[in-house]
């Protein structure tokens, strides 16, 4: 781990890497591609982290898990996360690949998820299987055999205890309301809310390149 | 390489985890069967059930990061196979959770309102729950059992509220309030749930 990270981290004899002063006593991923300046909180958010994959999860520059996380994420998963993105306490579970864009937030209880329950598993066997297979596995992670990939691009805002569903895309700069759950994809620029999710407006499409160099320009502290 | 630290417990009535980060012990009143684990007994922080057998769990039974919260009379059974992954279950009465159920994240279900609805009464409540208050002397509020049957699958910020039966095979869909039973076998979505129909894409 060569990258300076915005945490101090502790090398061990056998080479793993910890977060200092860290209460949970679990070794940074291997697979955790971070970019300069990440926060990562606790490595509590990754106990149910067993991907597999190269890199099982991107954390892009200054983004950060701010707040206890859980990134649910099974041997086949990845998460990819852009830069300065917030995550607070928020639920990502991933058995495909959940992508998030730059500038996102999320807010406390909310769930991203590429998998849940359809038409494949409505009979009642097909969900016994998958918790007998549950029950015999090591790490007890709920695998479920339905995935749809969610991306969610540049500058999204979801807010507390909102759920995105399997294969759901949320379009650039569109905010997501509290307790929201999203079936569908949503326009970019949208702002959706209620149960069932409506669009209520359409916001201004001024974050562009420039807005964005002068707010890193005003706003980065480069110390 | 990875440390990967041993995630689940076998679930020891009036004992300990060893290493266990939280240093509370099992409840004593607890039963439970075969195979069944759980990540830490920070799960029981809000367990104060005071029954010979407040909690009964099943065999091959899963529970990561959840909160099992009792009152004294209190009682919450789960059967065979079942999957709780950090939910909040507070019972003050009953509830009965069967086998092959599966509770994913965020979910809430409570078998109580908690307090009186009356503004007197509440107001007599916080006094009586009060640092200065006695427990003993609150008001009468409303308490009802819930019942899951097998097989029933609960998703993500789910709320199933008190007197709710829910029949063998449901599904509660994601982000869903129940507030009335929902038959063998139904699908339901929304505030206030309700039936729907999968349409083919």
């Amino acid at each position: 781990m060569n990258k300076k990270i915005a945490q101090e981290i502790e090398v061990a004899e056998d080479g793993s890497s910890y977060i200092r002063y860290d209460w949970y006593p679990k070794a940074i991923p291997g697979n955790l591609a971070m970019d300069e300046m990440v926060y990562l909180d606790s490595m509590y958010s990754f106990a149910c982290f067993h991907s597999k994959q190269p890199a099982g999860f991107e954390l892009g520059f200054a983004s950060g898990n701010y707040l206890h996380s859980h990134f649910l994420v099974g041997e086949q998963g990845k998460i990819i996360v852009g830069k300065y993105v917030i995550l607070e306490a928020t639920n990502i579970l991933a058995n495909e690949a959940v992508t998030i864009g730059d500038h996102c937030m999320f807010s406390w209880g909310s769930y991203i998820t590429d998998t849940w329950v359809d038409k494949s598993i409505f009979s009642s066997s097909a969900r016994k299987k998958i918790l007998e297979k549950l029950a015999s596995s090591t790490y007890r992670y709920l695998d479920l055999p339905v995935t749809k990939p969610v991306i969610i691009e540049d500058n999204v805002w979801v807010g507390f205890d909102a759920v995105i569903m399997p294969g759901v895309t949320l379009g650039r700069g569109c905010v997501v309301g509290s307790k929201t759950v999203i079936w569908e994809d949503v326009p970019p620029y949208a702002v959706i809310v209620g149960e069932p999710a409506r669009i209520v407006k359409y916001l201004e499409t001024d974050d562009n390149d420039e807005a964005r160099k002068k707010a890193i320009e005003l706003y980065q502290n480069h110390s | 390489m990875e440390n990967e630290r041993q995630l689940f417990h076998e679930i020891m009535p009036g004992e300990k985890i060893p290493g266990d980060w939280c240093n509370l012990p099992f409840p004593a009143n607890i039963t439970v069967g075969e195979n069944s684990v759980i990540d830490s007994t920070i799960v029981f922080k809000q367990f104060f059930s005071k029954l010979p057998v407040g909690l009964a769990i099943g065999s091959h039974v899963t529970i990561r990061s959840a909160t099992l919260a009792t009152e004294e009379n209190a009682l919450i059974e789960i059967g065979d196979y079942t999957f709780i992954s950090n939910a909040s279950i507070a019972a003050h009465n009953k509830i009965s959770i069967g086998s092959y159920v599966c509770i994913a994240g965020g979910v809430n279900i409570v078998d109580t309102d908690f307090h009186p609805l009356t503004p007197a009464e509440r107001m007599a409540d916080t006094i009586a729950l009060s640092p200065v208050g006695n427990k003993k002397y609150r008001p009468q509020f409303v308490s009802q059992p819930v019942i899951i049957e097998d097989e029933v699958w609960i998703g993500f910020n789910a709320t199933i509220l008190k007197g709710v039966r829910i029949g063998k095979g449901a599904i509660i869909q994601p982000g869903s309030v129940v507030v009335k039973d929902v038959m063998p076998g139904q699908i339901v979505a929304g505030n206030p749930a309700k039936p729907v129909i999968e349409i083919d894409e």
